[in-house]
């Protein structure tokens, strides 16, 4: 554990000549700042134009709205500090697996085995992709294909119709607001330290963090670099079956096209967090700060009426912009 | 012992042979009997549970008449199914007639003009065509998406007028997604019909209850001391409104009337008159009668203008024979939120469960 620190330090200090300190500094920091002074003015924007913005209903609101895409990208974040950009199929397999756990609860498999069969189905879907990218493949292509199989497969689960689950015993999963916060924000807000202190405190972190740095370092210091990009998708199927899990439980049903534009939030989400997308750099917690500025962003907009159409223009420019200054930021050292 | 090079050839025969039987195990398969013609459907993807039963309609129809049917899906993407047309017609296929269901009505018209230039029936389904394009299509066969708003803002009003704890003023409207022509549709419909209510906030959501959910749980806890009513555009996104409503502390149905506009699998909120009603808009009735519209079309050959609704008849369905009209309407009746209701309810033969448990 102590030489793979040694190693991780080296190779995020530059010693291999690829990856400038320097840079990796001035790129979190840059993400702070753009997040900090992005939220405190659209707070205060918000406050001073919008009369029900600034109110403990509408933060939990914004939490509540943050939380579903903001699981998944914690996983996500795995993906592309290992080095392996996005997983393109994290929509789909959360889809595959609501319509899973619909399934099996319809069919009397009762609560306790259907999560953690669901649960043990999403992270082999993940592995299964982890292991294809781990022999080599685009992790783009490979992803994409697999979200067109997953989806697929989830139309063939549901047989194209709502999976009623029957019985009220997930209801407290999907619906349950302990002292007031949704069961889906306590998981984010329980997960995102904890993907944090994987990422940091863990040797598999550390097999992440080395081989999205430098991949030829890492393996030259005796890491299975593949192991990287299945750890990764891996630990975002698992995100991807509690999103599942999660829109089964709050409506008692599942079908095939839940989830519509999940991919992008949480594209959006890593992007606009600033974590970058060479790898090797960044931290599950600023992917929930992107996607809880997004959520924020989103709230604002709608609360003033403003139409989809306008909502997706704001969004896609905030990553377009997001991306730009991140990308300057990494040339200039 | 066998040479290296017999043995390829024997692997290679294996082969042949194992291919030609794949190929004729499907031949074999094939129906003996000759069909009247083929029906080629141009539609969004059957992963959304109402496509998915519209088509069952529409095959079940098909066969009923004798004809086959070949349905062509896009993803949500009126490009590719531009593509999908293209390519079908480059195909040089022989085809009796077109069903034509765009993504995108407007951004679709290039491909109906392609499709109308064949000189077979092109028959328009679920969305109301727009203005301008009368001449690339023959008739119009589904939901008449001004009646289904205009059938759900009466039941309002009416339910309105009734309640003993909601006085109607102020509500929501929560739409389908943007660009998708049959909500604009149904919301203009509906703001016509509504009279004496007034519309806060409209916003577009999507299809699912998730998404209905999504928006309202961000709209509602800034207009829930004045709202009294809300209206979605299907029952679907309903449920997603009706959780929001509850987790912000008003009791749909006591605090706030909602109405949808089209049935689905779910009664739960409807027999606990938190929906005050549903709106049969059958998927599987709109695809059985997209194909029996074709097959009017096809053997009449002839078109009279003006519309038509299909009889609500309770046990039967409508005749082949007779004539198609330019615009050929389901009917979309209304049924109340008791469980005597549900269990009442036929329309062509069918009960509430099987036309809208999908």
């Amino acid at each position: 554990m102590n030489s793979l620190r040694i190693v991780a330090d080296r190779l995020q200090a530059g010693s291999s000549g690829e990856i400038d300190p320097n840079v990796a500094a001035r790129r979190r920091r840059a993400a702070q700042i753009m997040l900090t002074v992005g939220a405190i003015l659209l707070i205060a924007l918000g406050g001073a134009t919008t009369p029900s913005f600034l109110t403990f209903d509408n933060a939990m609101v914004v939490i509540r709205q943050a939380s579903v895409t903001g699981i998944v990208a914690l996983g996500m974040s795995y993906v592309t500090i290992s080095g392996n950009l996005f997983a393109l199929s994290a929509e789909e397999l959360a889809i595959l697996t609501a319509c899973i756990f619909g399934w099996l609860m319809r069919a009397k498999f009762g609560l306790a085995l259907s999560l953690l069969a669901t649960l043990i189905f999403a992270g082999l879907g993940g592995a299964v992709q982890g292991a294809v990218i781990g022999l080599g493949a685009d992790p783009i292509i490979t992803t994409l294909a697999f979200g067109g199989f997953f989806r697929g497969l989830a139309s063939v689960v549901s047989g194209n119709q709502n999976i009623l689950l029957g019985t009220n015993a997930a209801e407290w999963l999907g619906t349950a607001r302990p002292l007031g916060v949704p069961t889906q924000s306590w998981a984010f807000l329980f997960l995102t330290p904890l993907a944090w202190f994987v990422l940091q405190k863990t040797r598999v972190g550390r097999v992440l963090l080395l081989t999205g740095a430098n991949r030829e370092a890492a393996r030259a210091t005796g890491l299975r670099v593949d192991q990287a990009g299945l750890i990764g998708v891996t630990l975002l199927g698992i995100c991807c079956g509690m999103a599942g899990i999660s829109a089964a439980a709050q409506f008692g049903q599942a079908v095939a096209n839940l989830f519509q534009g999940l991919n992008f939030d949480v594209v959006a989400a890593i992007l606009v967090g600033g974590i970058a997308l060479r790898g090797g750099q960044g931290s599950p917690i600023q992917a929930a700060l992107g996607a809880a500025f997004i959520a924020l962003l989103e709230n604002f907009m709608l609360l003033n009426d403003l139409s989809s159409g306008w909502r997706m223009t704001v969004v896609g420019a905030l990553v377009t912009l997001a991306t730009c200054v991140f990308h300057l930021l990494q040339r200039r050292r | 012992m066998k040479s290296p090079n017999r043995s390829g050839q024997a692997k290679a025969r294996l082969l042949g042979l194992a291919a030609a039987a794949m190929l004729l195990v499907p031949l074999a398969a094939a129906p003996a009997c000759a069909s009247n013609g083929l029906f080629v459907v141009f539609m969004p993807p059957g992963t959304d549970n109402y496509l998915a039963q519209w088509q069952k309609g529409a095959r079940a129809k098909a066969k009923d008449l004798g004809y086959d049917i070949k349905i062509i899906e896009s993803s949500r993407d009126q490009a590719e199914q531009d593509s999908q047309v293209q390519q079908e017609i480059a195909s040089g296929e022989k085809v009796d007639g077109y069903i034509w269901w765009p993504y995108v009505n407007a951004a679709g018209t290039g491909s109906l003009r392609t499709l109308s230039k064949t000189g077979v029936p092109v028959v328009f389904t679920n969305q109301y065509p727009i203005a301008g394009t009368e001449k690339f299509w023959t008739a119009y066969a589904g939901v008449n998406d001004f009646l289904n708003a205009e059938t759900a803002a009466k039941a309002l009003v009416k339910a309105c007028g009734e309640s003993k704890t909601v006085k109607c003023d102020k509500g929501l409207i929560i739409t389908f997604p943007a660009g998708y022509s049959a909500g604009s549709d149904r919301m203009k419909a509906f703001k016509k019909a509504a009279t004496g209510l007034t519309v806060i906030q409209e916003h577009d959501a999507g299809f699912m209850a998730q998404e209905g959910y999504k928006t309202a749980a961000q709209i509602i806890p800034a207009h829930k001391s004045e709202i009294s009513w809300v209206y979605t555009e299907s029952d679907s996104l309903a449920e997603g409104v009706i959780q929001a409503l509850k987790e912000n502390g008003l009791h749909p149905g006591v605090d706030v009337l909602v109405v949808g506009g089209t049935c689905h699998g779910d009664t739960t909120n409807l027999l606990q008159g938190e929906l005050i009603g549903s709106g049969i808009q059958a998927a599987y009735l709109e695809g059985w009668s997209s194909v029996q519209t074709a097959y009017k079309a096809v053997k009449n050959g002839k078109v009279i203008d003006g519309e038509t609704y299909l009889p609500a008849n309770t046990d039967k369905p409508p005749s082949d024979d007779g004539p198609v009209h330019r615009f050929n309407f389901i009917p979309n009746p209304w049924v109340g939120n008791t469980q005597a209701d549900l269990d009442a309810f036929r329309l062509w033969g069918y009960g509430f469960k099987e036309l809208c448990n999908y």
